[in-house]
């Protein structure tokens, strides 16, 4: 056996298990990332709302911009 | 008066067989890319780099030619590859990734071709570093290919980035085969549902490079370079006040660099150097390299699809080689020519992503574990 085929034969003895490790790491990362900081839909802050009944009693104009009720 | 109209007519007969089959090759690689649309961003320039360099007495090579300083100044100093992983991290969406990240086996699956091909390049007597930059063909990544090549066997860098290159472009004529070699028509019909397209949040995306550069730097802090400028080209795509450089990078950086790089390439395949037995080995245990990458990750999802109730199309396992984004479209085009309703493009893709992300981890760990063994 060559010095070389030796060496490589040692290449992919450490090198496939650490490179599957790191993988697997990176795997645990991932799934711990996305389970830590689930995304949340943002609420729209505001939310036009037609005030047309409001008019008449109250006589305001246009519409009024309140807040979602989410 | 004879002697200027001999010296006007020198290159004429400097001309030689050798000089003609690199002419061939040249444009035989631009025929690829402009009639065939075969990575034509690299073909064309490493194409058209290789006719600059083999016409006889160019002053494009030797001491003072452009290409020649382009070789120096850009690829000796790993510069080059370095940048561009700054454009393919601005590219990089790695959301598909974080949603369903066990597709990362297959990417890693698909990496099995390197070290396969480091053991069969020793036993054709090439030296261990070259070997492993031969080896590092089987990540079917260019840039990584070229990075490795630089560090360890820059004699080889021509035969190495052609080979990277053309069996990138070639990838629609060298997957097909292997995949319904070891999968069966009704394998090879299996629809997968909807990919959960659930939305990853901000933080996550945001997390996610810099965690794996710590992690990945911590193991083998000499391959920093390599996933340190992915991920900040990646970071600058998701952290969402940057996206003039985001877009410099996905766009003129990566053009610009790309451009120089295969014209580099390119100036490095003069007939003297290229046309050996060595550059035939390496572009054969290239190939052999390829093969063994589709067939890795074809392997791993069947073995997956023992233990799973919800049995995943193992053509998709084809895609976790790097070649990106080529390897996603073949094996979606596959599926829907077997199958018109079967639509496993996004599938693909995520395969197609997490093989780029795990062909990189290979290029650190086999350059980590060159380094201590030098």
């Amino acid at each position: 056996m060559s010095d070389a085929f030796e060496k490589a034969l040692m290449i992919a003895a450490i090198g496939l298990p650490v490179m599957l490790g790191i993988i697997g790491l990176f795997i645990l990362l991932a799934k711990a990332l996305v389970a830590l900081f689930p995304h949340q839909t943002p609420r729209p802050a505001l939310t036009i709302v037609s005030t047309e009944h409001h008019q008449k009693s109250e006589n305001v104009k246009g519409y009024t911009k309140v807040p979602s009720s989410g | 008066m004879q002697e200027i109209i001999w010296g006007l007519f020198e290159s004429f007969g400097a001309l030689s067989w050798k000089h003609l089959v690199m002419w061939f090759l040249g444009f035989g690689l631009i025929y690829l890319a402009v009639k065939k649309n075969y990575e034509p961003l690299l073909l064309v320039p490493i194409g058209f780099g290789a006719v600059l360099a083999n016409i006889p007495l160019s002053g494009a090579i030797g001491e003072d030619g452009p290409l020649t300083l382009l070789l120096q100044v850009g690829v000796l100093t790993e510069l080059f590859p370095i940048l561009i992983f700054v454009g393919i991290g601005a590219m990089c969406d790695f959301s598909p990734l974080l949603r369903n990240p066990s597709v990362m086996l297959m990417g890693a699956a698909a990496q099995v071709g390197i070290f396969i091909t480091i053991i069969v390049a020793t036993l054709l007597q090439f030296p261990i570093a070259q070997a492993a930059a031969i080896g590092i063909l089987g990540t079917a990544d260019g840039p990584t290919t070229i990075y490795v090549a630089s560090l360890y066997a820059p004699e080889l860098l021509a035969p190495l980035a052609l080979a990277a290159y053309s069996y990138m472009a070639l990838t629609p004529v060298i997957m097909p085969p292997i995949i319904r070699m070891l999968t069966t028509p009704e394998e090879r019909k299996i629809r997968m549902g909807n990919q959960n397209d659930q939305e990853v949040s901000r933080t996550a995306r945001l997390l996610f490079p810099l965690c794996v550069v710590i992690i990945a730097g911590l193991i083998a802090p000499v391959a920093v370079p390599l996933v340190g400028f992915l991920m900040l080209g990646n970071f600058l795509r998701e952290c969402g006040v940057t996206d003039r450089l985001s877009q410099s990078a996905q766009n003129e950086l990566i053009n610009i660099v790309t451009l120089l790089l295969g014209l580099t390439i390119g100036g490095t395949m003069a007939a003297e150097h290229f046309l050996n037995w060595i550059s035939l080995g390496v572009m054969s245990l290239g190939l052999l390299a390829m093969i063994f990458a589709t067939a890795g990750g074809i392997i791993i999802a069947k073995l997956l699809n023992a233990f799973r109730s919800e049995k995943i199309n193992p053509m998709i396992g084809a895609a976790g080689i790097s070649a990106f984004p080529m390897a996603g479209r073949v094996v979606a085009k596959m599926a829907t020519s077997e199958d018109k309703r079967n639509y496993l493009l996004m599938h693909a893709m995520a395969v197609n992503i997490s093989g780029q992300m795990c062909s990189i981890v290979a290029g650190v760990v086999v350059i980590a574990i060159i380094s201590a063994l030098l």
